[in-house]
């Protein structure tokens, strides 16, 4: 951005990071595609055996369509909330606004381990254990704080007079936010519900938790019972492991420069 | 088209008052224009006439109903801020007919005065475009055009030219009166700017402080200044002031504190030896051998004029002569008000001494 050629050395950092980066990835996907056990032991056959007993001798599926629910749940959960909530924020001065908004921000700096045993309690207290909706409703309470910040400031930069020459211009309230506020934010709300849905899939403290029954497993909590079912099986948990970084790599690619966007838009202006 | 009527409106955000008890009248078709320094309350005003701002105390009227608890959308003005607001996700088309396809309008319909609008405002060609492809200029036309698409009762206007170069600003000030003489809409108009002031008002409110001043034609405002703010705020250069005493033993004269006398206007109302503030526009000032003597500080030659800022005793005037003269720094000239106008103001309050 400052000059038409980067130095070497950034060349160098680049270079270094990626293949730090890729280095793990590269080795997993080798792993996936040896049929024999072992980590190490490198017999130079390559098969997508791994691949075929996981996808379809395993309840991988199941747990794919699980966290996809979960995920798209608590995506729409957490948008509805924090949007209303932003505008609510961003538009009206009312008084504790900023206490509230540093509160929540705190509260969301809490280590999950801190609240996981009376998440557990209350839970099994609603018979909520190994629901999808106790996984939603927790995923939700926890985007939420991250989500509201991250609107608000998107909404900020959106101006108010927008909102005023629609409201002049015949809208009520509720139509000045629906024809002009929402369209504003669509990329905001790409790149929230994006980190939200990749949060899901990756989570696995709270999963584990309270949902480790078999059929209500989610994708990471799934694979680290591989460990277990299927005896130490490198290959096929590491075929697993692939399998389930596709579907948040192909959100990613599809929306990436939305979310760069939409990540960024807050800041400047 | 309607009448505004403003009767002792107040504004307070919550124990700080902005507006203080303002009364102004409006007529059917009339151009008033709102002008005072900046925080003066011209904006809180105005969203109050449109519905954005509640109202604390007293009472709108907008063709004889009283709109205080009306919303927006059902007060049929249209407004154009500072900003624009263009709707970024809204092509040229789309922006201006918004309000048209809220009410359900048929779209033939809609598509005919869109159309209409952008050829009163030479945008026909860009109608197809979206506000982020446009310049400064046309983004100002656009959201002129989502106003008169409208045929509202009022237009209001929010310092619609100030995001706008110099000679721009020039242009569309032309521009927006034509439009006024055009579609004779009531129209309230704010600025800062005096010169936009004077060149589109029938009708001036001049505010400060959330009061106002005076209220009145441009060049009333300009020749019978009800007060030293008024005197200073309308005129550019701004007036002359000079304190001093009225003398009324001999000759009626203001004197200042060096003892130099200057001719007094109409000497009525006051008492001798009374302090006040003398008033004379730099353009009513002229060279006049008789005249008091002034020492010459600085010249700032136009072309079509010259100031001249100068030192009467111990006191800075400024005078704009349009004739070729040439003084040096330092030099001393004589130079007298033209008769009859010069003001005189009271020296606390401020009021004009008739
Ligand atoms: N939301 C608010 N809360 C408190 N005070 C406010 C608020 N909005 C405006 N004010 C105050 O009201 C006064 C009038 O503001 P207003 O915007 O009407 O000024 P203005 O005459 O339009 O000035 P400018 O030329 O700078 O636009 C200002 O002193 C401002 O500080
Ligand atoms: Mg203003």
């Amino acid at each position: 951005m400052f000059r038409d050629k980067a130095p070497w050395w950034a060349y160098v950092a680049i270079l270094l990071t990626s293949i730090g980066a890729v280095l793990p990835l590269a080795w997993l996907f080798l792993l996936s595609l040896d049929p024999n056990q072992g980590i190490a032991s490198g017999s130079g056959v390559y098969s997508l055996k791994n691949y075929a007993s996981v996808i379809f001798q395993s309840m991988m599926a199941q747990y794919f369509l699980n966290t996809t629910i979960v995920a798209l749940f608590t995506v729409l959960c957490t948008l509805t909330c924090a949007t209303l909530g932003a505008y609510a924020a961003s538009r009206y001065r009312f008084p504790g606004r900023e206490t509230i908004m540093i509160g929540l921000l705190l509260a969301s700096m809490t280590p999950v381990i801190a609240v996981l045993v009376p998440l557990y309690a209350l839970a099994a207290k609603l018979q909520l254990l190994n629901t999808y909706s106790i996984l939603v409703i927790v995923f939700t309470a926890w985007q939420l704080p991250g989500t509201l910040w991250l609107l608000r400031s998107f909404m900020n930069s959106i101006p108010p007079e927008l909102e005023e020459a629609a409201l002049v211009d015949g809208c009520s309230r509720a139509g000045a936010f629906v024809r002009i506020v929402l369209p504003q934010l669509v990329p905001g709300l790409l790149a929230a519900g994006l980190i939200v849905f990749v949060y899901v899939w990756n989570e696995f403290i709270i999963a584990v938790s309270l949902a480790a029954k078999q059929d209500m497993r989610l994708v990471s909590v799934g694979l680290y019972f591989y460990l277990s079912d299927f005896g130490v099986e490198w290959g096929k948990i590491a075929a697993g492991a692939i399998v389930s970084i596709i579907p948040p790599a192909i959100l990613f690619l599809f929306l990436q420069r939305q979310l760069i966007h939409g990540l960024s838009a807050g800041a400047v202006k | 088209m309607a009448t505004v009527e403003i009767r002792a409106v107040k504004k307070a955000y919550g124990a700080t008052a902005v507006i203080h008890g303002v009364d102004v009248d409006i007529e059917d078709g009339e151009f008033v224009v709102l002008v005072g320094p900046s925080g003066c309350g011209k904006s809180t005003l105005l969203r109050m006439i449109a519905g954005l701002e509640d109202i604390s105390g007293g009472e709108i009227r907008i063709g004889e109903q009283v709109v205080n608890g009306m919303p927006p959308k059902d007060r049929d003005i249209a407004m154009v801020f500072q900003n624009y607001a263009l709707y970024p996700h809204m092509t040229v088309a789309e922006n201006m007919g918004f309000s048209l396809k809220l009410r359900k309008a048929p779209k033939a319909e809609i598509e005919t005065r869109v159309r209409r609008a952008a050829e009163i405002l030479s945008l026909d060609h860009l109608l197809d475009r979206y506000p982020r492809q446009l310049s400064g200029g046309q983004r100002q036309r656009v959201a002129m055009g989502r106003a008169i698409v409208r045929d509202p009762q009022v237009f209001l206007f929010d310092e619609p030219l100030s995001n706008l170069d110099a000679k721009l600003r020039v242009q569309m000030r032309t521009e927006i009166k034509e439009l006024h003489q055009r579609l004779h809409t009531t129209t309230v108009y704010v600025t800062h700017d005096q010169i936009e002031a004077m060149t589109m008002a029938d009708k001036i409110v001049v505010m400060h402080d959330g009061i106002v001043e005076q209220i009145g034609a441009p060049l009333d405002l300009y020749d019978r200044p009800a007060n030293q703010f008024v005197a200073g705020f309308i005129g550019s250069p701004s007036m002359n002031f000079l304190k001093g005493h009225v003398r009324l033993d001999g000759t009626p004269r203001f004197e200042t504190p060096d003892g130099i006398a200057l001719p007094l206007s109409s000497p009525g109302g006051v008492e001798d030896g009374q302090p006040a503030v003398y008033g004379v526009r730099p353009e009513h000032m002229q060279t006049d051998p008789q005249g008091v003597a002034a020492q010459v500080l600085v010249t700032e030659p136009t072309g079509a004029e010259i100031l001249v800022v100068a030192k009467v005793g111990e006191q800075e005037i400024n005078c704009l002569f349009r004739e070729r003269l040439s003084f040096a720094p330092g030099e001393t000239i004589r130079i007298a008000p033209q008769p009859n106008l010069t003001h005189l103001f009271d020296e606390r309050s401020g009021r004009a001494l008739a």
